[in-house]
């Protein structure tokens, strides 16, 4: 496997990439009861086919659709413009709690204040017991301009790489603890470094 | 095939035109050829749709479309800002409200949805841009009040009788729906 995993994939497709912190959140979905997951990614045929084996409601941000928007939150007017863009992004929690939040390949594109007004928007729509799963890219110092999305086959998780940009960006490369400083209210639960490169979090309320 | 297209739509116009003129007399529907129910593109509804066959959408549609036992398709140039509750619903174009079916949500690639969908059934293809809520849950309550007494209302199809239908949250785009109205599959443009 390439090393600089959010690197555009060559042809013949992408690898799953096995992803053990993932299949522990969705393994907590085997009972009966009702289940919201919030997907902060984009809305993918893998990830719908997956929870709708479930009693589920699954919410889709599609963030990256909105990451050419994202106001500067150190301009002038920026924390309120911010909250208005978080606003657009998340849909109405209808009266019920989320249970799980999925964040795969997207904090590395948001500056760390951006990362705190989504955690605290975050932190006040999930359960007490709620657990959020993240992806980053962590040994590449660089990754592509635009974020590649993934989806679950089976309970592994394929990379589809974002048409339109050819250009990289530095990668922050956020630390377990420094993503955790910048997430109030959620606790590392485990993290782990998958073959590809990446990092996978598991955090708790 | 182009010109019995042409003449399906202005069919449609007409309709649409006379409907506003003569509200309750019955007439048929613009149909497709193989008798399917259509707006075409050029079409505007803002109002409550309810009917008993198919329907394909090509034009704009506002309010609320009831086909509670029968497919709607929203094509590749239908721009709907509507609550839809239908049998099986197929997305290609603009949706913007609550898709709600007893059976299944289609969603192609080519869609740009905005809302909420309950099924117990969906599927979504890979490049398709959806921004909301999916729930699949079959218990769950969406499902489970929009189509309560659902045999009845079968039972009873072609009464067109007004048949409440569940809130299915805050800012409805047709939450407004029902001010004006059409009758089966014959659409009213204001």
């Amino acid at each position: 496997m390439n090393g600089n995993a959010a690197a555009p994939l060559e042809a013949g497709g992408p690898d799953p990439i096995r992803a053990p912190l993932f299949s522990t959140a969705v393994e907590a979905f085997d009972d009966d009861r009702r289940h919201v997951v919030l997907d902060l990614g984009r809305a993918r045929a893998g990830t719908i086919a997956l929870f709708g084996r479930y009693r589920c409601r699954l919410d889709v941000a599609d963030l990256p659709a909105r990451l050419d928007a994202l106001p500067d939150p150190e301009a002038e007017g920026g924390p309120q413009a911010l909250e208005r863009w978080l606003d657009g992004l998340l849909p109405p929690a209808r009266g019920e709690q989320v249970d799980l939040v999925l964040c795969w390949n997207l904090l590395n594109y948001l500056p760390p204040a951006v990362i705190e007004a989504l955690g605290r928007r975050l932190t006040e729509r999930v359960s007490p017991q709620a657990r959020l799963h993240a992806l980053i890219e962590y040994q590449a110092t660089r990754m592509p301009a635009r974020p590649a999305s993934f989806a679950p086959t089976g309970l592994e998780l394929l990379a589809d790489p974002a048409s339109g940009d050819p250009n990289a960006i530095p990668a922050p490369r956020y630390s377990p603890k420094e993503l955790e400083k910048r997430l109030p209210g959620f606790g590392s639960e485990k993290t782990m470094l998958l073959g590809n490169g990446m990092q996978e979090f598991l955090y708790r309320r | 095939m182009f010109n019995k297209r042409e003449q399906q739509e202005s069919e449609a116009v007409a309709g649409a035109s006379r409907s506003t003129e003569t509200a309750s007399a019955p007439r048929p529907a613009p149909r497709s050829s193989n008798g399917t129910a259509m707006i075409g593109p050029s079409i505007d509804v803002d109002g409550k749709l309810r009917g008993d066959e198919d329907l394909v959408i090509e034009g704009k549609v506002k309010g609320t479309v009831e086909l509670k036992n029968n497919s709607v398709t929203i094509g590749n140039q239908g721009d709907v800002a509507a609550d839809i509750y239908a049998h099986s619903i197929y997305v290609d174009g603009r949706m913007d409200g609550n898709l709600i079916a007893s059976e299944q949500v289609v969603i192609r690639k080519s869609a740009r949805v905005k809302g909420s969908i309950a099924a117990p059934r969906v599927s979504l293809e890979d490049g398709a841009q959806f921004n909301g809520s999916i729930d699949m849950d079959a218990k769950g309550e969406t499902l489970s009040k929009a189509f309560s007494g659902q045999k009845s209302a079968a039972s009873s199809a072609g009464a067109k009788s007004e048949s409440p239908h569940s809130d299915t949250g805050s800012g409805k785009p047709g939450s407004d729906a029902g001010k004006s109205g059409s009758e089966a599959g014959k659409p009213v443009s204001h």
